[in-house]
């Protein structure tokens, strides 16, 4: 009876705590410094912006080239390998096209942390998601609606993703009418992958690593922004379109599976776990010269370095790889119509890492807030 | 047996039916609270503000012009002992203080509304430029014995080019440089004795206008006395309790529209343009009476301003202020705002040495700083919409009834 009377007490207590907790909320203080600069911090700044300019170097070097170069690579295989399969249709070509699929799919969600610059445009062409399918199996087999073949959502990856997964052989997928998209959707991934890449390592990588020269770059801190810009318009899209739109979290009972990225290639979790390579590379591929180590070491004219918050991300990310590994060899589709919510600590681990790079570029002192204003004007269009 | 049995079940239900009320209350407390929740969010948003003009007031406008009242005395007292002395270490003083006493001026450029517009003291202070030829014909007539100029008869009888910062300026300065105490008339001294003891009355004024003349010290008030000066109500609490009968200011709102418009004009009407126009000022030496002594410093001061104005109070004086309210709204932005305040002083900086730069190297440090500065002016003008258009300071238009 008195362990029965403990536990009641302790039951209540408990409650009584959680509502506490509750009505006082936890939020901490964002940190605010009102210090002014002094005569060493602009010592310290000249000395800052050339640490900035050697995590562009690793940036381009170890991040934005060789990603670039891998998508541009994986995408020319899936064009040869859907010229291979509209030639010769086999299953075993079908197969070759659906794994090359794969791999510029994966190739494209790391590469995301790097779509600006030439490769800014990209993502309008051929990663608009999901895919209109009753309007792209209706196009591919009346020509009248042929016109409706140049819409994004007919296109791009999901685009192709669609005419080599729905069907159910390759005889199915090589009908006349989805052999001409399929071809005309991976040329134009194909070129646009490798125009982004050329243009990049011929003109622009040059330009981004000049940046404090004025042209156009006016600071080191300009181009990082722009990179760091982009990483939070990954976080934003990732919460927004890949989780939270599809398992219907803003709107109560608006779950759509279907609109889940890659579910028909049972690519989703590897392309979240692309997301995340491409994150590490843009936050720590530089071996010492790279955004975490900024963020742990760099004082700013304002704010402090940070080095709690650097390993936070840093664990933070782990956190989010381990979530996606513990949902590996679910079919996403048919776990989320079971279940919505299914993904609902993915998506907090996210908006918790979104959070922090906030935080990370306040930390900086970059200008990279209109990151998500861009984003949200480029989905009104 | 059966009492301690007793004594437990009692214990228990007890524990049960108190814990059950406390739950029951808790969560009847939640749900008020819940529904009230933009109730108490707005009051407590109306408490900022009201602390946040208070705080802007005292440590911002009041201590400001308290400064410039200090240098404008201090300035006095220096032409005073050039005129009892007519030696180099008393003109550099006089100098040094007149760049002292214009830097102060120039910081209260973000209070240049109410008392400051409706008394003129941006005119009555620093008439830009000064009449350089009506001074000279001043000085000699006072030479000549013709006319007896003291600083009431440059207040009262005078138009405000005779006196003021550049009046100063033009007689204390040739092409950028001070002038050798040699080459000064007795009469240019004594006409600078009159225009900074007018300068110093009118700082007075300009402190009586918001502090009100009967809070003044006495030594002030005997100042303004003797200047013949009227005594002035205290506009600062007209600012910092809008709403009441004895104010003309409505709402919060209305205060605060005064307040960032004056920070937003400095960003957008002086500091931009300023660092744009550094490019193209001339070599010191044939600087015109006109001209800038020290453009850098002038950006910086305007630059100052604007952030005490921002930050509430002078650096070290501060505590509630605009960047207060901007927290309760967006406290990351409230950061940017920070951090591009300290950019855009810190690229202004750089500009000192512009003369010294190659071309390319002044072209492209300009050009930093003016987006370092327009990227302030569009965070401010994010900032300022989500502040004075707050329901909690409502109404929004000066003119309801």
């Amino acid at each position: 009876m008195e362990i029965k009377n403990k536990r009641v007490e302790s039951i209540f207590c408990g409650v009584l705590f959680c509502l506490l907790a509750l009505m006082t909320g936890c939020d901490s203080d964002l940190k605010i410094s009102s210090a002014q600069p002094t005569e060493s911090d602009v010592i310290a700044a000249w000395v800052e912006q050339a640490r900035e300019s050697e995590v562009l170097s690793a940036l381009v070097e170890n991040g934005v080239l060789p990603s670039l170069s891998r998508l541009a690579e994986t995408a020319h295989h899936l064009e040869e390998d859907v010229d291979v399969l509209c030639s010769s249709p086999s299953a075993e070509a079908l197969q070759h096209a659906q794994a090359a699929w794969k791999d510029a799919y994966l190739a494209w969600r790391q590469a995301g942390s790097f779509l600006f610059g030439p490769a800014g445009s990209m993502d309008r062409n051929i990663g608009v998601w999901p895919a209109n399918p009753v309007v792209l199996d209706a196009a591919v087999t009346d020509p009248e609606l042929g016109h409706m073949l140049k819409q994004p959502d007919t296109r791009g990856f999901a685009g192709v993703e669609h005419l080599l997964f729905a069907p159910a052989n390759a005889a199915e997928a090589t009908t006349v009418g989805r052999i001409k998209q399929l071809k005309s959707c991976t040329e134009e991934i194909a070129q646009l992958t490798v125009e982004a890449k050329l243009q990049w390592e011929s003109k622009y990588a040059a330009t981004f690593l000049a940046a404090g020269d004025g042209n156009p770059y006016l600071l080191p801190a300009d181009a990082l922004s722009e990179s760091y810009k982009e990483l939070l318009n990954v976080t934003e899209r990732t919460l927004r379109s890949r989780i939270g739109a599809p398992c219907g979290y803003f709107e109560s009972g608006a779950a759509k599976p279907e609109n889940v990225e890659a579910w028909l290639s049972q690519s989703t979790l590897a392309g979240f776990q692309a997301t995340m390579n491409g994150f590490r590379l843009a936050l720590a591929a530089g071996d010492g010269a790279d955004l975490i180590t900024l963020i742990a070491t760099k004082d700013g004219l304002v704010e402090t370095a940070d080095p709690k918050l650097a390993t936070d991300i840093t664990r933070q990310i782990k956190r989010i790889e381990k979530t996606i590994s513990g949902l590996r060899g679910k079919d996403m589709k048919a776990m989320l119509e079971k279940k919505s919510t299914r993904l609902k600590p993915l998506y907090k681990q996210f908006q918790m890492l979104q959070d922090q790079l906030v935080e990370a570029s306040l930390v900086l002192e970059l200008d990279a807030h209109r990151g998500l204003l861009e984003l949200a004007t480029d989905e009104s269009k | 047996m059966s009492n301690s049995f007793l004594t437990l079940k009692i214990s228990r239900s007890f524990l049960i039916i108190t814990g059950l009320v406390a739950i029951l209350l808790i969560g009847v407390t939640i749900w008020f609270s819940r529904q009230n929740n933009s109730g108490v969010q707005q009051h407590s948003r109306i408490k900022v503000a009201q602390k946040a003009i208070a705080g802007y007031v005292d440590n911002a406008v009041l201590k400001t012009i308290e400064l410039l009242v200090a240098d404008a005395e201090q300035l006095n007292r220096s032409a005073q002992d050039l005129q009892t002395e007519r030696s180099a270490e008393h003109l550099d003083a006089l100098v040094s203080a007149w760049h002292t006493s214009y830097g102060a001026w120039k910081q209260t450029a973000a209070f240049l509304y109410g008392p400051a517009a409706q008394y003129d003291y941006w005119k009555r202070l620093a008439t830009y430029p000064c009449d350089k030829i009506l001074i000279d014909h001043a000085i000699q007539q006072n030479e000549a014995g013709v006319l007896d100029v003291d600083s009431r008869y440059l207040r009262e009888e005078e138009v405000a080019a005779l006196r003021g910062f550049y009046t100063l300026q033009y007689l204390l300065f040739r092409n950028g440089q001070s002038r050798e105490v040699n080459n000064m008339r007795p009469a240019e001294v004594d006409y600078m004795v009159a225009v900074t003891q007018a300068l110093y009355d009118e700082s007075v004024d300009f402190e009586a206008s918001w502090l009100g003349t009967d809070n003044l010290p006495a030594e002030k008030v005997t100042v303004l006395q003797q200047a013949g000066i009227n005594s002035r109500e205290a506009y600062a609490e007209e600012f910092k309790n809008p709403g009441t009968p004895d104010s003309r200011y409505t709402s919060l709102s209305i205060s605060l529209q005064d307040m960032f418009q004056d920070i937003s004009g400095i960003l957008e009407d002086e500091i931009v343009p300023g660092v744009a126009e550094l490019l193209e000022v001339v070599e010191i030496e044939t600087l015109d009476y006109w001209d800038s002594i020290d453009p850098v410093a002038d950006l910086l001061n305007f630059l100052q301003s604007a952030e005490n104005a921002y930050l509430g109070g002078l650096p070290g004086g501060r505590e509630k202020s605009a960047s207060d309210l901007v927290v309760t709204h967006d406290a990351a932005l409230d950061r940017l705002i920070r951090i591009s305040f300290a950019h855009t002083k810190y690229r202004i900086e750089v500009l000192k040495e512009l003369e010294a730069m190659p071309q390319a190297d002044r072209e492209l440090a300009v050009r930093i700083a003016e987006a370092e500065a327009e990227k302030l002016v569009v965070r401010m003008g994010v900032a300022v919409p989500q502040v004075i258009l707050d329901p909690a300071v409502e109404p929004y238009a000066a003119y309801v009834n």
